[in-house]
């Protein structure tokens, strides 16, 4: 299974635990992405600490629902990331547009 | 052609009494006797024959019947009796093939529906996915390229434009840095300048020396002249011109090792002025060129920039398009419904002909019993069953009416006219 769903206080948590980097994860990610805001949820963590690699089948859709959540109301954050997709985030200055938000 | 018995009794008296009668009349008994045997005899034989030719059906299965092109008004009861009985075997044929036609049309609107179903429902998938792939590549051009002009996003400032000020903003850095450097050259250069001024002054003072270490040589030596004159009481005189002399030798020898070191100072600072501008300025030609051709860079970047964001715009409106052409497709695609309604409409044809035919077929009192009146599905007589969200119908649909669509009722009074 890719992805994984908690609920933390008030938000949800998406937890993937596979590399998104094809068509097929990234259409799986975007479904997982699709259920919580077709539920109507305002508030998504997204847990990516467990993968290594996220390539533009994954950055797209995490753009496209930031966007979402934010013309909802809502808001998406991220658990803070180590490692090269913290590069990969820094670089595409992604961290200084999602709020990080500490999971432990 | 098989005909009637009351047919052949018919032929056959219209056949052989007119001319038995003439015979006996004006032949003889004796002879009318043998001539009207003979005609008896050709008459039985033709009527054979007549009696052993092809059945009407038979002919009617031929394609001609000539029964059809005969008014019935004009028929006797047999010849009447024996079109009804043909009739109404062609009725039974007919009957017998119209559920196998109906089930057929049906099993194509059951399948048409279907397909047409399924067609809906990739194109929907296909609207769907292309809807979500346009508002994902609508997405990320807004954060990396920045969205449509007066188009306020979520994200501020795009990503390429943040990039480029933070390049523009290390280029200012650098040149800032550069300006530094060449302040920095100048000051030095003008530090040397007043070094090698300092050093002139000590060519300067050592010139000085020199002369004053000459003029007490010869004051040394002046003393020592009057000292000798003196003799024993300047004897003391003597020791100090001496000491005099010598302090003036070792003045001139300390002025020369300063004035040759000053020289050579001299020296070392010009070359190390005549560097520092040559690298001045060539330094100073090389930031210029580089401001100028970073700034070169980032305009084409700043255009291609735009262009690729125009290029992507347009792709993404392209996507747009497409999803709304599939979108008109779909629309079309469920006008399809008519087709399956029209089919429907034909199988309720069919049924109330044959319903009609049915009662054609009671009226003529045959039995029925072995046909069963068939339903029509889907059909409302007089009217389509029609769904309520289907747009209006574009096609040329045959209205059915009440002469079409009839109930069996009404067909039995147009049985009769059929006849």
């Amino acid at each position: 299974m890719l992805t994984s769903v908690t609920r933390v206080g008030g938000k949800i948590v998406l937890k993937v635990h596979e590399d998104i980097m094809d068509m097929k994860s990234g259409e799986d990610f975007k479904e997982a992405l699709m259920r919580i805001y077709d539920e109507g949820e305002k508030e998504v963590v997204l847990d990516l600490r467990e993968v290594n690699l996220v390539n533009s089948h994954g950055i797209g859709k995490i753009l496209m629902f930031y966007k979402r959540f934010q013309e909802a109301g809502g808001q998406m954050y991220m658990a803070p990331l180590q490692g090269s997709i913290k590069e990969t985030f820094e670089s595409l200055m992604l961290d200084k547009l999602i709020p990080s938000f500490s999971l432990s | 052609m098989r005909y009637g018995r009351r047919e052949l009794w018919l032929a056959a008296g219209v056949q052989i009494l007119p001319p038995c009668l003439f015979l006996f009349l004006f032949l003889g008994v004796s002879r009318a006797l043998s001539a009207s045997a003979l005609i008896v005899a050709c008459s039985c034989l033709g009527l054979w024959i007549a009696a052993r030719g092809p059945r009407r059906e038979e002919v009617e299965a031929e394609g001609s019947a000539p029964w059809e092109m005969e008014d019935p008004s004009r028929m006797n009861d047999f010849s009447r009796e024996e079109h009804y009985l043909q009739a109404a075997r062609a009725l039974e044929s007919l009957l017998e093939k119209m559920p196998a036609v109906s089930d057929t049309l049906l099993q194509a609107k059951e399948t048409t529906e279907k397909e047409t179903m399924e067609v809906v429902q990739s194109l929907g998938d296909i609207v769907r996915k292309s809807k979500e792939g346009s508002e994902e590549a609508e997405t990320v051009v807004a954060y990396f390229l920045g969205g449509v002009q007066g188009d306020e996003s979520c994200f501020g400032e795009s990503y390429f434009s943040r990039m480029i000020q933070e390049n523009e903003a290390a280029l200012g850095t650098v040149g800032s840095l550069f300006q530094a450097i060449k302040e920095m050259n100048r000051s030095i250069s003008g530090e040397i300048q007043v070094v090698m001024d300092g050093v002139e002054s000590i060519c300067g003072l050592v010139g000085e020396i020199d002369k004053i270490a000459f003029v007490s040589r010869l004051l040394a030596l002046n003393a020592a002249i009057e000292a000798a004159r003196v003799g024993s009481l300047g004897k003391g005189f003597s020791v100090v011109a001496q000491e005099v002399r010598i302090l003036a030798d070792r003045s001139q020898k300390a002025a020369s090792g300063i004035s040759e070191t000053a020289l050579g100072a001299k020296d070392v600072m010009d070359r190390l002025r005549e560097s520092m501008d040559r690298r001045l300025a060539i330094e100073l030609k090389e930031i210029e060129t580089a401001e100028a051709n970073l700034s070169e860079t980032f305009e084409r970047f700043k255009k291609s920039v735009d262009n690729i964001s125009e290029a992507i715009r347009v792709l993404t409106l392209n996507y747009q398009s497409i999803a709304r052409n599939i979108e008109s497709t779909t629309v079309s695609l469920q006008f399809q419904d008519i087709t399956g309604q029209q089919i429907a409409y034909a199988v309720s044809e069919i049924a109330s002909c044959r319903n009609r035919m049915i009662g054609v077929l009671e009226m003529l009192g045959l039995d029925v019993s072995g046909y069963s009146a068939m339903e029509c599905p889907g059909v409302v007589e007089g009217s389509f069953s029609s769904p309520e969200s289907s747009p209006p119908v574009e096609k040329e649909v045959p209205p059915p009416s009440r002469d079409s669509v009839a109930s069996p009722e009404d067909s039995m009074e147009d049985d009769v006219e059929f006849f």
